[in-house]
Order: structure tokens, then C-alpha cells, then sequence
């Protein structure tokens, strides 16, 4: 009998020693589904896609686009927006908390951490330029769009789980700098070549440059209400070396036909149907005989009915109102981060605004830019012939080149994809006047996870207060 | 897979050769109360697995080794008996009744069987009517209201819908709070088994519903942590242990071999229509719009017939149709909802074959379960097989082997927010929009579908072109050897395995949603996308335990110990492929698809566990138990993985002393105290941050889009640091309980007591701690939080009538109340979600400081008198408001109501005279609130009978006027509500759907749960043929409804974990069952 009982006791042992020592239960706890280190490559390709995805092309830019009164909400969500039912911390909750701050900026900074001195692939310093580029133009779209953001203290993990908010004054100087430092990473000697992965540029170092000084131009012409000759030469300084034709356009244009790799608007347009044109945006275009009209817009039986803004009636169907066409609207529209167009009306408003304005250069500028919105939106050469000759749209005279003529172009060529952008010129110029009969918001509400996360650190603002470049309340 | 099942053959096949040596003892048994033949009796000799079984006519055979001693004589309901043997071979005895149960015997962890009266601890049973007398397809929705203390949730009444299961409310924040499942002595997996990953919406089964109910012999529940505390880490939320059926039907007819066949009928229906408004049509601000979701056009008696939606081709004018024909939509409402469900029926058909011997006794059985929805398409086939046997091999040695094999087959929808949820536009459709006798789809193209609805599919297109399938293929079981080297000890070895493979085949139609339809009344023709989507999940789970026990008397003193080894090894795979835009419209093949994506997911989990059990007894009147049991987990940090946790109980039988002993008021008494301690761990490969591919959960997504932008993507992966930061410095949770009870039996047990109180505290809950995202990581993973659970439970039984004819009403009251508290988070964190959340404002949160958990979200203004504020402003920066008079809503969100009831109760009446028994169970719960978002949605698209009225001036009642001033933010009040509005389209669609207050509703409710009425035909009548007896029955489930919840069935719920019951958001219906069957044995 005792035989059977010490035979147990062994194999009990057995069993214990061999079953759970801390070799065998690290080999089980091993997670075979996700790498403990991926390589830059593999980070590029989500990062390239995501900052045009997160930042310019989805939920800030709809509600963007309703508050700038480039279209209406007819539908849920974008109807409650108009008419300012849900302006609260949700709306910035999937941009900012799920997606720029735990998602897009750890990676960016990791890319870079790589790539740099020291770093594991070290001398990639493409990709290292790439990615401060993104994160450059990441953290100065987010800044316009909430004021104070974390940025020296953010992304620091288990180091700091409460960063603070850094003045929206010295984010931008920073970013100007950031920018600066992408441009001489981009002219380093690099150690192998960025492909594919880089679904914007393919890779190519001179177009990211270029890229990044129109972007130095467009956030310093940004700051006219601050310093505005300063700004002006600052933006004249970097334009010169930024776009020289549409075709350097810093774009998303990698979408498929493929079921969720579709342009976002087209998905949202298909799927939501949220979005008619608003009555703002048609007057504009109809009271200029603008020829994009037909391009741009839907009928509805035989004609353009645009809807108000703040008093829609709910028209998910689009049986109402005119909707966004699918000249514009379709699977594999590109989507715009910013343009040679762009680029030119912000030099035509620099010349006009610097210390010894240049009313020639600014025209040229104007026309140059006018001519690279029509070309892009399809118009005829006949009809862009026959609207400019209007001179309420392009004078021939350069005295009589206005400021509002800059910006309402401007306005015209943003809509529909550039409507972060839209919003942010219409707190600095105060074009077009709104007329929704509702207060528009001058910035995002905060989202609800930063507030309860991180409640010491978040500024007490509403979403109608101004952000610093707006009207200087806020540093 | 195969070295285990050549390890249990050999084991059994060595066994066989080990026999001994023996007399021949034999008798009769007969029942003291009218002298007749008693068949059935176990006799067998005391302290070895060697037994017989009286016959018909109450003899038995028993071999006997020559050194035996005494003889146990034992049948259910009657007093065992021990009969001294000295060299005799006749051994005649005379039983009597056990009117009180006090010998009952119930199962108890690790398969202990004890005396009931010394366990420290509460432990409840049901048997074989009680499970299965109803005819519930899933044996977790038999528990319902019949186990004090059990809260069973049912997301819907659809073929193979998940329900969830709680003991004592929830000890973990957003882990697991359900049950382990033990059957035959081995853990099952009973859970969902995935969750988000894998298929397109549809809810995965909880793995239960692979059992038979009618395999089940009897279910026991041990409550609390102690009961459970040999388990281990993976008990802490309780264990029910299920027994199959095993050859004891034969034995208790006393035949050798007795087959039963079981062949019911049930016909389901939807247990609740929501009550509509009548008076308006579709379209949206008083105007007729074919293409609108909403019934808030013109009063349908001023419209004149307009156009079909198949006549509609261009938007003029709805009043004619395109080729100038009369139009031919009449203006009136249709029942919509009514005509979409259909009657289900359920067809169950079961053979069980029993045989008992002295050497062996075993069950085998078959079934097949065959259920049609309420929603044409859905169903479930499951089949099943199974045997469960036990062998004498010798008076040392015994084995036993348990098998059960089963597919299950169903055909589901998908529930919830999913935009192809077909109830959605079924349930909201426009009450002028005649959904059911209108064609679906286009004569020239049936993938170009006719709907109001532009994101949406029409609900009859989808159910014929989409498809949604899963089948599970299982196999569990287990083999044991028993071997008993002296009468008091016994060492026994059990090995089991469960394995299952689910396969999923879903398919989202060509030209399906708003992306993927064809619209030829707008020049769009050709319809696109469609989605197929194949998965495999396998899960495998290994368990093998090995345990010596000492049973020993010295003296008054009783000991009964097992010390034992259990080894555990879980691993999952799972595999799925997902092509999109489906170019052959029906052929729904991978290879049809122009783009795919993969997704694999790999799991392992091991736990090793030491555990060990002394129970001393003084004079069957002290017990006291202890327990440890030490468990090694791989899923935990490298060198901290191996973790200790004891138990100890006591149990004191009073009526034992000397002074109440031979009264007749309380014969039996039993008071009880235990403390326990035990741990939970954490998710699998939580311990350091990785990458994660963006193929699948992780890859870009929008609050707004249906699909996400995933990876690989023109060949190239992507990869992202997860968003949630993990440490190696995790510890368990620890869940501390203690529990106090008595149980009471008076006058013969015609009225008997069971109480406990138990208090729970579990610290160091692990959860994904919210981190303000600034940080780079949206949640930390990590110990934090203290969660409390504390309770009543009252068991009550009482027999009010039993006369001598025959007739006896018994009644059971189970009562339980729950506070289940979150005492705290981490610091700084006031609320973490605890279930699934999408579409809807609200949600389901653990609080600090609150119950668990709690819904949150948008509120209503309200002034210190807690009285709704409505908008005083009639113009707002010079334009009319367009809600003056409607109520503010709250720019900060709020807890809105606890989700689980203050108290539960059921009450069971049981009717017996002669053959006949009849029960009816009545089950009630006291409070708790629900986000409905049904009742929402039916307000928001004006369809809801609270619509109706919107052509009166009225006010908003019980409110004040008032506004808050945008520049100061204060909250300006200007008296008594006297604004009198009109409560339509603005009221209903704008202001209350965007409150989340607005959608919370009491779910208090009263449901006659279960009626049963069973007929045994008298034996008389067939004593000449082969059958033995014959009982019929008809039973219904879900008969009745009171409740003040609006339109929709309260207990419905979008399922997901913790969140259960928190909220739904279209979700699917439940039934209201009849049917009847009958019972043959032979």
C-alpha cells in the first residue's frame, strides 16, 4: 500500500516542479499575437495614414464644416450641431482621446526616437523628418482647434500621467521649429531609402520639405492679429521655398474602392448622409456667378436648394436640400492637407499685409492661386475665363485687389475637405459672416477623458471663448 | 487530443484486471410505512465502493470481501441504515422515512459529497424537474429565480441568445463576475468564448447552451467564495456543479436497464409589441417624405394615395407617379412590427438509457434540440450525446468516465447597434410605410433593395440575402480512478478535458448599407460592397487533478480531510478572414471578395494549484472546516506568480445539544459562520506593452464610420504601441468574504428556514485605470479599487397543506437583496465604464462611492426641488428658440440610476394529488433602471404612442422655467413652468433624445416565469406492457408581464459582460413560450 502512496507522492512532485517554474510559466505568458519592437517602417505606414485620417479628414472636420457654414447639418449629430444641441466634451472625444494622443503621437515620437542619434535605426533620417513634419502639422491643427494643449509634458507615459497645458503661443514657436529641424533632417545623409509606406509623399525627401515650409508659411500668416507685418514676412519667407505648383500639393491620395480605404467624406456621405450645403457657402459661389456652382453642388428637382443653417429641417435622404456632389465627393477623392492654392492666397494676403505692402505681387499671388482652385475643381478654361473676367473676382487693377476677395476664395477652394482650416480663418478674419442664427463656437469643447484625468491641468474655457491668435485672450 | 484519450484508455483497461476475493450476502428490503417492497436501495459495504441495488421486489445480491464489516442501506427520502454483519448471509432491514432531509447529501467543491447539516456554508440545489420541467434550452436559464441569491440576465429570447450569470452580485470591476461551471467532478468553459474580435455584430452563445438539460441530473450552487474556496483563483465568483445523469433512474426503479424518452413541443412568441401612434404619417415637419425615418409627417387622414416606394423614381411630386398611373400607397398605418415576427417553436426529442449493477451503473442518453425563431431565418439545431459511467473493479478500486459531445447549430441576427441589425428600421419603420406587403428588392436586380432608409437594409431584403451562422463542435469529459488502499483513505486521479471548435460563416449581402446599395432612382445601378466573413475559434482545456482523502472516526471526534494537486491548461486560437465588396452577388465565398483581411489571436494560460481541506466534527453537532489552497499562474508578473489563500467554516448543529433533542417544534437547527479569502488574476499577457498590429480592433476608425481603414493596406503592415500601459508590478485581486447563516426545520419540516448574510470586499480589483490621454496611453493596467458586496439571502419552504388523500401544496419563497458598492477607484478616478458602449449617450460605469454599477450620462436641468427646468428664453440672439418651454439639458453628465434591483424574490407554489403536480413560479424584482434605447429611438422617429398628442397645447408638467446665462454659466430660475408648447417633432426628436436622462427607465417588474402541469399515469394502467411509466405534461414560460416599463420587454438587453441589463440599444425580443410533452419510461 505504501508503495502506491509514495509512487502518488512522486508524481505529485513531478508535476509541480516541472508544470509551474517560472521559465515554463514566462514561456506560456509569452504574447505570441504582438511584437515587444516593430521597425520604423511599420510605424510609418500608420502614422501617414492616420494624421490625414484623424486629423483632417473625420470628426473635426464635419463638425468643422458645420460650424463654418460650409454645409448644414440635415441629419443626427451634424443637425443637432447646427443648431448647437451638442457642443460638448463628445465632440473631441474620438480625435482627441482616442486617436491623436494615444495613438498617432506615441508612434510619431517613437519613429523619431529611432531614427535619430542613438536610436536603434539610427541615420533614417527621412522618416525622422516625416515624422516631424506630422507631428508639427498634428500639434498645430490640434491647437487651433482646442487652444492650450499638452505638448512639452505630453505622450511621457508612466513619467507623467498629467502633463500640463502649454500656451497656444509657445506650441506655435515651437512648431516653427520643429518644422525648421524636419527640413535639415530631410537634407541628411540617409541610411536606406522610405518607400511605400509613406502612403503621402512615397518617400521623397524634397516633397516633404517642400511641404513643410508651406506649412511654416501657413501657421505664421496665421498670426496676423498678433504681429502683422511680422507674420507677413515670416509667411513670405517660407512660402518661397514651399509649393510650386498643385502638383507638390501635400495630399492624401491613396484611397481604394475597398470597403473602409474609401475617401472618409464619401464613407460618411454613404453611410451618415448628415451633411447638405449650406445657404453661406451657396450665396458666396452664387453671388460671384462662380462656375464650380454645378460642380459642386446637387439639384434638387432642377434646383439649388441650399439649407440654413440652424433651422434645417431633418432631410437624411437629401430630397430637400442640395447636397455635395460626387465630382467632389467620391471613393477615391484625394484629400487636401494644404495646397499650392493655399499657399498662394496666403502669400497674396502677405504681400498686401507686410510692412511695405505690394499690391502687384499680392495680385499675382491672388491669380496664380485663383487659377490652381478653378484647375482643381475641374472648371473649363472657357468658364474660368469668363469668371474672372468679372473684377469683383479677379480686378484688373491691383489697387483693387481686396483683403475679402483673398478670403472668400479662400473660403471657396477649403470647402469641402479644408474645413479644420475654414474654421480656423474665419476666427482670424472673420470671413465669411455667419448666418446661422445660433452663437458659433471659436474652438472644441476639452473631451470628457481629459477632464476627468486630468481635471488640475485643464483650462476653464468654453467653447466660445477665443484662442490666443483669435483675439489675444489666452496666451 | 489523442495522447489523452490513450492515457484514459489504458488507465481503464488496467484496472479492469484488479478484482478480489468474496462472499455472497442477500436480502430484502422493505418500507416500514406500508411493509411493501422497497426497489432501488443502495446497499453496499461501508468504506468501499462495493454495491447492489434492491430489484422490484426489494432483494438484493451484494459480494462481499470476506474481512467486511457493515452494510449501508441507503435510498433518497429514507433514514440510512448500517447493519453489522457478523459472518451472516441474510440480511433483511426495514426503512423508514426521512421526513426531515437531515441526512442529505449535497455535492460540494472539488465533487466532496457531504452531509448538508456540517457544511459552515451555503449551498443550494435543484434537481432533475426543477432544471428541466420547463423546457429551457439553456440550463443557466433554468436557474432563474429559483436559487436565492442567483441573478440570471437573458440578452434576448433568440435561438442560443447569451445570458448572464451572477452569484451575490459582482466582486469584479470589469473582469468576469460569472460562475465556474463544474461538471462530473471537471471545469467546462460556459462563457462567451470571444467577444469583439470575430464576426460582424452578431452575439456569440455563452458555451452553456451546449449542455442538455435533460442530461442533468442535479444542479448545486455553491455561493460563496468559501463554498468554492478549493477552486481557486478562477471561483471566486462561485461554482455550479452540475451532476449528469448516471445510472441512478435505473437504480431507483430498481431495473437493471429503464430507458426514458423525453419529447416536448413548445411554440414561442414575442413577449411584447410596443404600442404605436396612429394618427401620423411618414415624413418629417408635418410633411410627407418617402424617403424619412421618421412619423412625423401630416395627419394621415388629410393624405391622399401617394407613391409606393417602387413607384417613386423622382421626388415632383408624391402625389403621382412617373408614368402618370393613380399611385397606389393607401394612407393608412400597418402593423409592421406585428407582421415581422413570426411564431417560433421549439421540438426536443431525448433517450436516455440507465443500467445499474453492483459492478457498474451508467447513463446513456441522446438528444436533439430543433428551434425556430421569432425572427424568420434564426434557429438553433443542437445535438447531443453523452455518457457518464461508474465500474467497481475491486473492493480498492472503481472508475469512472463522463463524456458528453454535442453541435450546435444557430442561425442568428445581429442585435444591437449594428446598422444591420434588422429590427432597426422594423421597429421604427414609418407607421405609413407599408414594410410587409411592399416588394424588398427590385424585379431587375435582387441585390438593388427597396427601403425608406438610405444607411440602412430593409429588414425582409436582409434577412433573405444576408446570413449569419455559427456552429460549435465540442467534446468534454472526463475519466477517474478511484483506488482506496484502506477504508479511510482514498486516493483518486481525474483527468478532463474540454474542447470545442466554433466556425462562423457571416455574410453582409452584396449592395447592403448605405455605401453599398444600388439607387436607380438616382442613376446609381449597379449595387456594391457585401462583406464575408469566416472565423474558426478553439479553445482547449486540459484539467487534471489528483487528490487523497482520509474520512476517520475517533471516537466523538470525525475527520475528514483531502489534500490534492489540480493542473490546468487553457489555450485558444483564434483565425478569421474577412473580404470585402462581394462581386457574385449569392455566392458568398472568400474568393468572391475583392480585398481580405486576416486576423489571428493565440492564447495560453496555465495554473497550478495545491489545495487542502480538514473538516472536524464533534458528535455530528461542531463541524469546523479549513481549507487552503495555493495557486502558481502563469498569467502573472515573472517571480511573483504563486499566491496562498484559506478558508475556514463552522457549523454548529444545536438541536444536537442535550436539551432540544426529542422536541417536535425544531428538530433540526444549524447555525454557520465562515471567512474566506480568495484572488482573481488578470487578463492574459498583461504585464508589458507591446505593438499590436493594426489589422484588426487597432486599426483607424471614426465614431461616424461603419468600417475601419485596415492594415495590411497595399501590402504594407502597420503597427502601434498599445494604447494601454501595462506593469510587471500586478498582484491578484483579493476577495474577502464572510458569511454568517441557520438553517431551521419545524414540525417536520413542514416549514423550513435557510438564512445567510454574507459580506464581500474585493481590494486590489485590476482594471484599465483611466489616464487622461495627454499622457500617450489612453489606460493604465493596473491594481487599484475596492469593490463590496453584501446581502440577505432567505430560503423558505413550507408545506401549508398535506392531507392523507394525497394532496400536498408546497410552497418555496427565495428572497436575496444585493448592495453591491464601488468603494473606491484609483486616485483621481471618479468612473471607469464597465460595459460595452456605442451609439447611446448613456452608459454603464462604476462609480466611487456608488452602487454597481451605475448609468451615467447627459441629465436634465433641474432646480433645488429636483423639478425639470425648461428653456424660459422665446428669443435667443434675436431669433425665435425653437425650445422655449422644452427642458434644458444639463451641459455636465450625471448618474442617472443603479442598474441592479434593490431586491429579488420568487415564489414558487407546487400542487400535488395523486399523479398530478403543478407549479407556477412568480418571480419579482424590486427597482433598478435601464437605458433604453429602444424607447428612445421610438420616441425619436415619432412612432412611439407618447407622440401622438402633438397638436395640444400642454406644459411640460412638474417643472420650473428658467435659463442658464451663457457668460456667468449660473442657473437663472423665473418661476413655475407656464409656457405651454406643442410636443412634437423639435420636443420629442431634438431636446429629449439628445437628454440620456430621458431613456431611463424603473424595470421593476412581476413575471409568472414557469408553469408546469404534470401528469403520472398510474402504473396500473400499463402493467401488463413493457412501459413503466408514462407522465405528460404542458408548460409555459414568460406567461405573464406587470411591469410600468414602456413598449418593450424589460429583461431584454444588449449584451456584453458586465454591462448587462445596464442598457440596450435595439435589442433583440424575448418570448413568451406554451407547449407541452411527454415522458416515457420503459
Amino acid at each position: 500500500m505504501k508503495k502506491y502512496i509514495s509512487i502518488f507522492s512522486v508524481l505529485l512532485l513531478m508535476l509541480f516542479t516541472f508544470s509551474c517554474s517560472d521559465e515554463i510559466m514566462d514561456e506560456i505568458d509569452t504574447d505570441p499575437n504582438n511584437p515587444t519592437d516593430v521597425p520604423i517602417s511599420m510605424l510609418m505606414s500608420g502614422c501617414t495614414a492616420a494624421t490625414p485620417y484623424w486629423v483632417t479628414g473625420t470628426t473635426l472636420a464635419w463638425y468643422s464644416s458645420i460650424f463654418i457654414e460650409h454645409t448644414t447639418g440635415a441629419h443626427g449629430q451634424m443637425r443637432d450641431a447646427d443648431r448647437r444641441a451638442n457642443i460638448n466634451s463628445q465632440l473631441s472625444e474620438n480625435s482627441w482621446a482616442f486617436q491623436i494622443y494615444p495613438r498617432l503621437h506615441p508612434d510619431l515620437k517613437i519613429i523619431i526616437q529611432k531614427g535619430s542619434e542613438g536610436g536603434s535605426e539610427e541615420g533614417k533620417w527621412i522618416d525622422v523628418g516625416i515624422a516631424k513634419v506630422l507631428q508639427a502639422y498634428t500639434y498645430l491643427a490640434s491647437t487651433d482647434t482646442w487652444g492650450r494643449i499638452p505638448y512639452t509634458e505630453a505622450t511621457l507615459g508612466a513619467e507623467n500621467r498629467k502633463p500640463v497645458f502649454d500656451t497656444q503661443e509657445s506650441i506655435y514657436a515651437a512648431m516653427q521649429d520643429l518644422l525648421d529641424e524636419a527640413i535639415a533632417d530631410l537634407q541628411k545623409e540617409n541610411i536606406s531609402t522610405t518607400g511605400g509606406e509613406d502612403y503621402i509623399y512615397g518617400g521623397d525627401p524634397d516633397a516633404w520639405i517642400t511641404a513643410a515650409y508651406s506649412l511654416k508659411a501657413r501657421y505664421a500668416n496665421r498670426l496676423s492679429n498678433i504681429d502683422p507685418a511680422g507674420s507677413a514676412a515670416d509667411a513670405l519667407a517660407a512660402a518661397a521655398n514651399g509649393f510650386v505648383s498643385s502638383d507638390d500639393d501635400f495630399t492624401f491620395d491613396n484611397w481604394s474602392n475597398d470597403l473602409g480605404h474609401e475617401n472618409t467624406w464619401f464613407q460618411e456621405e454613404n453611410e451618415r448622409r448628415h451633411h447638405a450645403i449650406s445657404v453661406t457657402f451657396y450665396d458666396i459661389l452664387d453671388g460671384l456667378n462662380d462656375p464650380r456652382i454645378p460642380l459642386f453642388i446637387t439639384q434638387v428637382n432642377g434646383e439649388y436648394v441650399p439649407a440654413p443653417n440652424g433651422t434645417s429641417e431633418e432631410d437624411q435622404a437629401g430630397t430637400i436640400y442640395s447636397r455635395m456632389s460626387n465630382n467632389v465627393i467620391y471613393a477615391t477623392a484625394p484629400l487636401p492637407i494644404m495646397t499650392f492654392a493655399e499657399l498662394k492666397f496666403v502669400e497674396a494676403e502677405c504681400h498686401l499685409r507686410k510692412a511695405s505692402p505690394d499690391a502687384a505681387a499680392a495680385l499675382a499671388a491672388y491669380e496664380e492661386g485663383l487659377d490652381a482652385a478653378l484647375a482643381q475643381a475641374g472648371v473649363e478654361t472657357v468658364d474660368a475665363v469668363a469668371y474672372k473676367a468679372q473684377p469683383e473676382v479677379l480686378p484688373t487693377d491691383a489697387a483693387n485687389l481686396t483683403i475679402d476677395m483673398i478670403y472668400a476664395q479662400k473660403y471657396i477652394h477649403l470647402w469641402p475637405y479644408g474645413s479644420i482650416e475654414a474654421f480656423a480663418e474665419w476666427r482670424r478674419t472673420g470671413y465669411p459672416t455667419m448666418t446661422n442664427p445660433f452663437e458659433t463656437p471659436r474652438r472644441f469643447p476639452y473631451p470628457q477623458n481629459e477632464i476627468s484625468g486630468n481635471a488640475e491641468n485643464v483650462p476653464a474655457v468654453t467653447p466660445y471663448n477665443g484662442v490666443w491668435w483669435d483675439d489675444g485672450t489666452e496666451d | 487530443m489523442k495522447k489523452v484519450l490513450s492515457f484514459l484508455l489504458l488507465m481503464a483497461l488496467g484496472i479492469l484486471t484488479l478484482l478480489g476475493q468474496a462472499r455472497e450476502v442477500t436480502g430484502t428490503v422493505v418500507s416500514a410505512d406500508d411493509g411493501g417492497p422497497l426497489p432501488g436501495v443502495t446497499v453496499a459495504v461501508k468504506g468501499t465502493s462495493i454495491g447492489a441495488i434492491s430489484d422490484m421486489n426489494g432483494e438484493y445480491q451484494l459480494t462481499v470481501p470476506d474481512n467486511a464489516e457493515i452494510i449501508v442501506f441507503s435510498f433518497v427520502g429514507l433514514l440510512k441504515q448500517e447493519i453489522t454483519i457478523s459472518g451472516q448471509n441474510q440480511v433483511d432491514v426495514t426503512m423508514e422515512s426521512d421526513l426531515m432531509h437531515i441526512d442529505e447529501v449535497v455535492v460540494t467543491a472539488m465533487g466532496i459529497r457531504k452531509e448538508k447539516k456540517a457544511l459552515g456554508y451555503s449551498v443550494q440545489e435543484l434537481n432533475e424537474s426543477q432544471i428541466s420541467g420547463a423546457k429551457n434550452m439553456d440550463v443557466s436559464k433554468s436557474l432563474q429565480g429559483k436559487i436565492a441569491g442567483v441573478t440570471v440576465k437573458q440578452s434576448s429570447g433568440m435561438p442560443g441568445a447569451t445570458s448572464h450569470v451572477t452569484i451575490r452580485g459582482n466582486v469584479s470591476l470589469t473582469g468576469s463576475n460569472q460562475p465556474l461551471y463544474v461538471v462530473d467532478g471537471m471545469p467546462i468553459a460556459s462563457n462567451k468564448a470571444f467577444t469583439e474580435n470575430v464576426g460582424e455584430g452578431t452575439n456569440p452563445s455563452s458555451r452553456i447552451v451546449d449542455l442538455n438539460p435533460e442530461d442533468i441530473e442535479s444542479i448545486s450552487v455553491l455561493k460563496g467564495a468559501t463554498a468554492s474556496a478549493l477552486y481557486g483563483l478562477r471561483a471566486a465568483n462561485g461554482v455550479i456543479v452540475i451532476t449528469t445523469k448516471s445510472g441512478s433512474a435505473a437504480r431507483m426503479a430498481g431495473k437493471k436497464t429503464l430507458v426514458t424518452v423525453n419529447s416536448s413541443f413548445t411554440s414561442d412568441q414575442i413577449s411584447r409589441l410596443p404600442e404605436l401612434q396612429s394618427t401620423y404619417g411618414q415624413g418629417n415637419g408635418g410633411l410627407l417624405n418617402l424617403w424619412s425615418s421618421g412619423s412625423w409627417g401630416p395627419r394621415i387622414d388629410t393624405l391622399q394615395n401617394y407613391q409606393s416606394q417602387e413607384e417613386n423614381l423622382y421626388f415632383d411630386n408624391p402625389y403621382e407617379t412617373f408614368d402618370g398611373s393613380a399611385p397606389t400607397q393607401v394612407p393608412r398605418v400597418y402593423n409592421n412590427q406585428e407582421d415581422f415576427f413570426q411564431k417560433g417553436y421549439t421540438f426536443t426529442n431525448s433517450v436516455d438509457i440507465s443500467s445499474a449493477s453492483d459492478r457498474a451503473s451508467y447513463s446513456i442518453g441522446a438528444g436533439r434540440t430543433n428551434q425556430k425563431g421569432i425572427i424568420e431565418t434564426t434557429g438553433m439545431t443542437r445535438n447531443n450525446a453523452k455518457f457518464n459511467g461508474n465500474f467497481i473493479l475491486g473492493d480498492k478500486w472503481s472508475a469512472s468516465v463522463s463524456a458528453n459531445v454535442s453541435t450546435v447549430d444557430i442561425d442568428k441576427i445581429p442585435g444591437g447597434s449594428n446598422l444591420a441589425n434588422p429590427l432597426f428600421t422594423v421597429y421604427f419603420a414609418p407607421r405609413t410605410y407599408d414594410m410587409t406587403n411592399k416588394p424588398f428588392e427590385h424585379d431587375s436586380n435582387p441585390y438593388n433593395q427597396y427601403h425608406y432608409r438610405f444607411a440602412m437594409d430593409n429588414p425582409y431584403w436582409a434577412l433573405k440575402h444576408s446570413n449569419y451562422n455559427e456552429v460549435t463542435d465540442r467534446f468534454f469529459g472526463n475519466a477517474a480512478i478511484n483506488f482506496q488502499p484502506f477504508d479511510w483513505m482514498r486516493i483518486n486521479y481525474r483527468v478532463g478535458l474540454d474542447r470545442f471548435l466554433t466556425t462562423g460563416h457571416e455574410v453582409i449581402s452584396l449592395g447592403s448599407g448605405g455605401a453599398g446599395r444600388g439607387y436607380p432612382e438616382f442613376g446609381i445601378l449597379e449595387p456594391a460592397g457585401g462583406q464575408v466573413d469566416d472565423y474558426t475559434y478553439q479553445r482547449q482545456e486540459l484539467n487534471s487533478n489528483a487528490s487523497i482523502s482520509i474520512i476517520k472516526d475517533f471516537g466523538d471526534i470525525g475527520l475528514d480531510m483531502v489534500i490534492g494537486n489540480e493542473f490546468y491548461d487553457i489555450t485558444t486560437k483564434t483565425h478569421s478572414m474577412t473580404g470585402t465588396n462581394i462581386t457574385i452577388g449569392g455566392f458568398d465565398h472568400i474568393s468572391n471578395t475583392g480585398a481580405q483581411t486576416v486576423f489571428q489571436e493565440l492564447t495560453r494560460q496555465r495554473v497550478v494549484g495545491f489545495y487542502g481541506s480538514a473538516t472536524v466534527d464533534y458528535v455530528s453537532m461542531l463541524f469546523l472546516t479549513v481549507t487552503g489552497r495555493n495557486d502558481v499562474v502563469s498569467n502573472m508578473p515573472s517571480g511573483n506568480r504563486s499566491y496562498f489563500y484559506p478558508s475556514v467554516s463552522l457549523g454548529f448543529v444545536f438541536t444536537e445539544l442535550d436539551f432540544m433533542q426529542d422536541q417536535q417544534i425544531l428538530p433540526f437547527g444549524k447555525i454557520r459562520a465562515s471567512y474566506s479569502q480568495m484572488g482573481q488574476a488578470g487578463a492574459l499577457f498583461a504585464t508589458k506593452t507591446l505593438f499590436t498590429s493594426k489589422e484588426d480592433s487597432e486599426s483607424l476608425g471614426s465614431g461616424f464610420l461603419n468600417n475601419d481603414f485596415t492594415f495590411p493596406y497595399q501590402s504594407y503592415p502597420a503597427f502601434t504601441l498599445q494604447s494601454t500601459l501595462l506593469s510587471d508590478q500586478l498582484r491578484p485581486q483579493n476577495v474577502t468574504t464572510y458569511e454568517i447563516g441557520a438553517d431551521l426545520r419545524f414540525y417536520q419540516n413542514r416549514l423550513g428556514i435557510d438564512y445567510s448574510y454574507y459580506y464581500v470586499n474585493a481590494t486590489d480589483q485590476i482594471f484599465n485605470v483611466p489616464l487622461a490621454s495627454s499622457s500617450g496611453f489612453r489606460s493604465e493596467y493596473r491594481n487599484a479599487g475596492e469593490l463590496e458586496s453584501k446581502g440577505h439571502e432567505v430560503v423558505l419552504s413550507v408545506v401549508p397543506i398535506r392531507t392523507g388523500g394525497g394532496f400536498e401544496w408546497e410552497m418555496l419563497v427565495n428572497f436575496a437583496n444585493n448592495k453591491n458598492m464601488v468603494l473606491e477607484l484609483a486616485p483621481g478616478v471618479e468612473r471607469v465604464q464597465t460595459g460595452f458602449q456605442n451609439f447611446t449617450s448613456t452608459g454603464a460605469f462604476a462609480y466611487a462611492g456608488q452602487p454597481y454599477p451605475v448609468i451615467f450620462g447627459s441629465s436634465y436641468v433641474r432646480d433645488e426641488n429636483d423639478r425639470i427646468v425648461v428653456d424660459s428664453r422665446e428669443i435667443v440672439a434675436g431669433n425665435p428658440n425653437p425650445f422655449y418651454g422644452m427642458p434644458l439639458q444639463d451641459g455636465e453628465e450625471k448618474i442617472l440610476g443603479k442598474v441592479n434591483p434593490d431586491w429579488d424574490a420568487s415564489l414558487t407554489n407546487i400542487l400535488r394529488f395523486k399523479g398530478f403536480t403543478f407549479t407556477a413560479q412568480f418571480n419579482y424584482s424590486k427597482g433598478g433602471f435601464i437605458s433604453s434605447g429602444l424607447n428612445a429611438l421610438l420616441r425619436n422617429y415619432g412612432a412611439d404612442q407618447v407622440t401622438e398628442d402633438r397638436e395640444t397645447l400642454r406644459m411640460e408638467p412638474n417643472a420650473v422655467k428658467g435659463y442658464r446665462d451663457q457668460a456667468t454659466g449660473d442657473l437663472i430660475i423665473e418661476g413655475d413652468n407656464d409656457i405651454e408648447i406643442l410636443m412634437g417633432e423639435d420636443y420629442w426628436s431634438t431636446v429629449q433624445w439628445n437628454i440620456g436622462e430621458s431613456r431611463i427607465f424603473d424595470k421593476t417588474l412581476l413575471r409568472l416565469r414557469e408553469v408546469v402541469i404534470s401528469y403520472d399515469m398510474p402504473q396500473r394502467w400499463f402493467t401488463s406492457s413493457f412501459i413503466s411509466s408514462i407522465s405528460v405534461f404542458a408548460n409555459g414560460r414568460n406567461l405573464a408581464l406587470w411591469t410600468d416599463y414602456p413598449n418593450f420587454d424589460p429583461e431584454s438587453s444588449t449584451a456584453e459582460g458586465n454591462g448587462i441589463g445596464a442598457f440596450e440599444y435595439v435589442s433583440l425580443p424575448n418570448t413568451r413560450s406554451f407547449g407541452g410533452g411527454l415522458k416515457i419510461t420503459f
